[in-house]
């Protein structure tokens, strides 16, 4: 009976996927997302989005070390990215106020420690706040970081910005074309992912999650909750800014008004609606918030609602038959083939809409790991009913 | 202490992540670091090629601009402005065709726009519209040999980047901030006589630019700016806080580096404080939302325009199309001719270098650079030459000066 | 600014009237963070909206009666109906929100409904930037210039009416949830929702006259600050909310008396604060780092007290 229904065919799918062993699985999504580039309809502004997706998937897993794993609510995301990025532009192009040029590979170690470093920074002085009184700091210290940027002209050339940073090669190969990205992004997410997930079923992982589900009883039990929580902040710092790096890479331009709270907002949005820990989880919503407003306005997206005129016609069709009706007319649909242009032009609107409705739908994400799932079905609280649980 | 393992495997993974890099950097070669600067202009390396278009086909432009949120308002009649230029208009029989990008005035914006664009075979393009959208697509359309013409980037970066190398294929109707600044700064000394002035600037790439270039021209020429120049960001509406510090400082001028829509909520409130000291701003207010949101309290208002007064033939024939085409007032958003004029050196060029090839036409895009790179034009925002790093240099005065007087701009001489 | 011109007694009085003004639109909205957060320990984030949608509302009915033309007592009839129309549509808002946003997220984990309300906050905002194109809305100048009192204590008419007209407000709120049945349930459910749910409060109901009052709050906020400012538009929700929500966690997020003091002292950390800064020889912090100032103020006031200035027991379990 299951099976019959759609969900019944997903669940089937997902529990013969979860079933297989995990090498297959990595196997498996390398050798999917290696061919991506050699699809035809995947041409340059599709490879550029899916950098843009991957570098978001990448800071999605760093951001669920902090919220995910430590439980700590991080709105001020921005601010490791943005050092990363800012570590690079400075320590690598002509254009900056020092004069100093490093290669590529050189400056992104120096970038995980300054990120790391900023989030220890963080850190340190938030370690009693809890829930939203820490979103809200953590919020503020993105802005200050901003600010910061946008005045201390004589380091970070201000509002100018920095060009001509200096892209990475690989064994001779310069990256610096949309195809080499893809696969740089690729790989490096992969190798974040690795670690993160390694990190979590570790004794720090277990550690971090004792920390979440109950502080004090952490604290009880022996758990060095400030060192915990510290390690969480900076280790999500610290592939925030390997994000930054490549970020201020790619696009060899850096300026403020890149790293503002939207960046954090989406970051931790799709960590929550791909289903917090989960990494397809987090692709899937990287590629949700991310990839889509861009997608939206692709000539292939325009090109594929054409084809719907009919659908216009059948509902014109029905307007038309309540005109005659109704006192006052109804606008009725404009000509499909400009759906793409109005889907592009109102793309935010969509894109909140999308958020509400996927949370509503599915509170717990798209793809909630197992045991956030359990967690969700039986709320210990006795106001369980309006107090959500932990994180 | 039984942490001790953990800590020791954490160590591990950084030395080891490190080692990787170091060992990479090993391999790869060097940059080669070396910056130019100043100086004779050399190009890097345009991948130029030529473009063929099948019999019937259109030829296609590129406009890179702003159409969602925030400054939609600044970016859909840039857009439309660009497009009325093609209206009517062939290319040896092809028809053109527009194919419209939204950059969002940011950096990725503009590289996403600019890829979007060029994968659809455009022989040049008009925009992106502003600069960090402009620096962040540069390499782009440099790399497809495709020529672009920003109507409205002021930045100096974009024709002044970094390592020697000038992009060959970006040029600008506009004349950067290095010309608006330094001319607003002699006005406000030798025709409003302030002796001393105080800055109040938007905190992004614009009116930070504005800033400095105003700060060094009026401190040259003898003035003083009293207290520090005040920043805000966008969108801020309370400026009441630096109103009050301007009435402590007495200031002969307020220099304010910004947009309208800031300029708006502050000039009121100025104002309402202060009816007396002298207000100057820029190109980005410049603008009938500004008079009819200001009001009363915009008369007496300075405000420059880093081109030739939008007047003659030319200005008139663009404003009457723009207006019967778009129904919006040819004056009420910046940049509408510069726009015009972008698309029309760009068609202009497209005419003289376009081939006939038995009903296919074949467009070389080197020759198309070259050709653009000659344009001698007396378009709707003033004569239009390029010099070799796409600046335009066709005015001889091409700062002028309006005062707001009965809720219209008056040009002040 | 640099000590040299920043001594006169007018100066410190101006700043101080400013901090008001700012301070009194941060509490209004404020309010409407902390109430909902006592209740339903959420962060409303699309409360920002509400306040810009009342604020569109109140436009839309002061030129719908003529703006600019009126005079006399119109004029006061005009700002009443503008008040009246912007608490109606802020709290319509705030109740569509509720039901379709939130309340399908009561049982799910806690940050489903924030995300759900950064939604709603993008949708909205992006929606009346879409329906105005983008384009800023005037209000009418109906105050007169100038300011009344005696020299150097003088405060500018406008600034008089906004800060009376919230204090009004803020005294009218707290009437409300002391005096009356209405505000007894909103504090039961506050409590503990399961405990007043067996008193026979109706949770639900109860949830939705926070979202109101809330809103109703928001909605004059957006209508003064049409009057002082003038300039609206679609995404002039954004900056005040951030800033209330700070202000509402500077003061205690949940308590109503620490909204109303987080929020003035936020005003007045950005005016006098400032400004006070400078005098100090060799500081000189301009307009732009007027929220690198708020924030640093925010951090170092939870570092003494970590769950604000008002906060009590809540924040225990985040």
């Amino acid at each position: 009976m299951p099976e019959t229904t759609f969900r019944g065919w997903m669940g089937d799918a997902r529990a013969r996927w979860a079933a297989s062993p995990s090498w297959a699985k990595t196997v498996a999504l390398f050798a999917l997302l290696a061919v991506v580039p050699f699809i035809p309809m995947f041409d340059e502004p599709w490879l550029r989005v899916f950098f843009l997706v991957g570098l978001y998937v990448m800071l999605g897993l760093g951001l669920n070390v902090v919220v995910g794993f430590a439980g700590l609510l991080d709105l001020g995301y921005v601010a490791f990215f943005a050092v990363g990025a800012y570590t690079l532009a400075i320590l690598s192009s002509a254009s900056s106020p020092l004069d100093v040029y490093l290669n590529f590979w050189l400056v992104l170690p120096l970038g995980m420690v300054a990120g790391a470093c900023a989030g220890l920074l963080l850190g340190l002085p938030v370690l009693p706040l809890r829930g939203d009184y820490l979103a809200i700091v953590t919020l503020g210290f993105g802005e200050i970081v901003r600010i910061l940027l946008v005045n201390m002209d004589n380091i970070t050339a201000g509002a100018q910005g920095i060009s001509a940073i200096s892209t990475p090669d690989v064994v001779l190969r310069d990256i610096d074309d949309p195809t080499s990205w893809y696969y740089f992004i690729v790989i490096a997410a992969a190798i974040v992912a690795f670690v993160t997930t390694r990190l979590r079923d570790s004794r720090v992982g277990r550690a971090w999650e004792a920390i979440r589900e109950d502080e004090d009883v952490a604290a009880g039990m022996g758990i060095n909750t400030v060192k915990y929580k510290l390690m969480a902040f900076s280790m999500g710092a610290a592939i925030g800014a390997v994000g930054g790096v490549l970020y201020a890479s790619q696009y060899s331009f850096v300026n403020p008004s890149a790293f503002t709270l939207q960046v954090s907002v989406n970051v931790l949005a799709l960590v929550i609606i791909g289903g917090m820990g989960s990494t397809t989880g987090i692709v899937f919503g990287s590629f949700i918030l991310v990839g889509l407003p861009d997608i939206l306005q692709f000539r292939q997206t325009g090109d594929l609602l054409g084809n719907f005129e009919f659908i216009r016609s059948a509902v014109n069709g029905v307007i038309d038959g309540l005109d005659a009706l109704l006192p006052w007319g109804i606008g009725g649909l404009p000509p499909s083939d400009t759906w793409g242009e109005e889907l592009a032009d109102k793309r935010f609107i969509i894109y909140g809409a999308l958020l509400v409705a996927i949370m509503v739908l599915r509170p717990a994400g798209l793809f909630p790991s197992k045991r956030r799932e359990l967690e969700f079905e039986n709320p210990a609280d006795a106001d369980a009913p309006l107090r959500a649980g932990a994180v | 202490m039984r942490n001790k393992g953990i800590s020791l495997k954490w160590m591990w993974l950084v030395a080891l992540m490190a080692l990787t890099a170091l060992v990479a950097a090993a391999c790869g070669d060097d940059d080669d670091g070396a910056g130019g600067g100043g100086g004779a202009v050399t190009y890097g390396k345009a991948g130029f090629t030529t473009i063929t278009i099948d019999a019937g086909a259109p030829v296609k432009i590129g406009i890179s601009s702003v159409l969602s949120g925030d400054l939609k308002g600044l970016g859909e009649p840039i857009a439309n402005a660009a497009a009325l230029a093609g209206e009517g208009k062939d290319i040896k029989g092809h028809k053109i065709e527009f194919v419209r990008k939204d950059d969002s005035c940011t950096a990725e914006g503009g590289a996403s726009a600019a890829a979007q664009i060029l994968q659809e075979n455009v022989v040049a393009a008009v925009g992106p519209i502003c600069s960090g959208g402009v620096v962040a697509a540069q390499t782009q359309y440099e790399a497809k040999g495709v020529s672009h013409v920003s109507p409205s980037s002021t930045a100096i970066k974009p024709t002044t980047p970094d390592r020697g190398q000038v992009f060959q294929t970006f040029f600008r109707v506009t004349y950067n901030d290095s010309i608006q600044g330094p001319a607003q700064a002699t006005f406000a000394k030798d025709k409003l006589g302030a002796k001393t002035a105080y800055i109040v600037y938007d905190t992004d790439a614009y009116g930070a630019g504005l800033r400095d270039a105003f700060r060094a021209a009026f401190v040259k020429g003898g003035g003083k700016i009293v207290g520090s120049p005040e920043g805000f960001e966008k969108k801020a509406t309370d400026f009441k806080s630096i109103v009050t510090n301007i009435q402590a400082a007495k200031p002969d001028l307020v220099y304010f580096a910004g947009f309208y829509a800031e300029a708006t909520p502050f000039i009121k409130q100025l104002r309402a404080a202060d009816k007396n000291v002298k207000f100057l701003a820029g190109d980005g207010v410049k603008n009938d939302e500004f008079t009819k949101g200001a009001g009363a309290d915009a008369e007496g208002a300075y405000l420059s325009l880093p081109s030739p007064v939008l007047t003659g033939p030319a200005y008139e024939a663009f404003g009457t199309a723009y207006e019967k085409a778009t129904g919006a007032k040819r004056d009420a958003s910046p940049f509408v001719a510069e726009s015009y004029d972008a698309a029309t050196v760009i068609i202009n060029a497209l005419n003289k270098v376009a081939v006939d090839d038995g009903g296919k036409l074949k467009i070389d895009l080197k020759k198309l650079n070259e050709e653009i790179r000659k344009t001698d034009l007396n378009g709707a925002s003033g004569k239009i030459k390029f010099d070799a790093r796409g600046d335009n240099a066709g005015g001889a005065t091409p700062v002028t000066l309006f005062v707001i007087k009965d809720g219209k701009y008056a040009e002040q001489k | 600014m640099t000590i040299l011109f920043a001594t006169s007694t007018s100066f410190w009085v101006d700043q101080f009237v400013n901090g008001l003004t700012t301070g009194s639109l941060y509490a209004l909205i404020a309010l409407g963070y902390t109430m909902v957060y006592g209740v339903l320990q959420m962060i409303n984030f699309a409360h920002g909206e509400v306040f810009m949608l009342g604020s569109f509302a109140g436009y839309g009915a002061m030129a719908a009666m003529g703006g600019s033309e009126l005079d006399g007592a119109m004029i006061a009839v005009s700002i009443l109906v503008a008040l009246l129309a912007a608490m109606t549509a802020s709290a319509a808002t705030s109740v569509a929100l509720e039901r379709f946003a939130y309340r399908p997220l009561r049982n799910a984990p806690r940050l489903a409904p924030l995300i759900s309300a950064i939604g709603a906050s993008i949708f909205l905002q992006y929606l009346v930037l879409d329906r105005t194109s983008s384009e800023a809305k005037f209000y009418p100048n109906v105050f007169p210039d100038g300011s009344f009192g005696v020299e150097p204590f003088e405060i500018e008419y406008i600034q008089a009416f906004l800060i009376g007209s919230s204090l009004l407000m803020m005294v009218f709120l707290y009437l409300i949830i002391q005096k009356t049945k209405m505000g007894r349930a909103i504090r039961a459910v506050a409590e503990s929702p399961s405990n007043a749910s067996l008193m026979g409060v109706d949770v639900n109901r109860t949830i939705v006259n926070v979202f109101i009052l809330g809103a109703a709050m928001a909605g004059v906020a957006g209508v003064l600050h049409g009057l002082f400012f003038q300039t609206i538009r679609g995404s002039m929700g954004f900056l005040p909310g951030i800033k209330a929500f700070t202000a509402a966690v500077l003061g205690g997020i949940g308590s109503v008396p620490g909204a109303v003091a987080g929020g003035f002292f936020l005003g007045m950390t950005e005016t006098v604060g400032r400004e006070l800064l400078n005098t100090i020889p060799g500081v000189d912090l301009p307009n732009q780092w007027r929220d690198v100032i708020a924030f640093s103020l925010l951090v170092l006031v939870l570092l003494f007290r970590p769950t604000g200035i008002f906060g009590e027991k809540v924040a225990k379990r985040a």
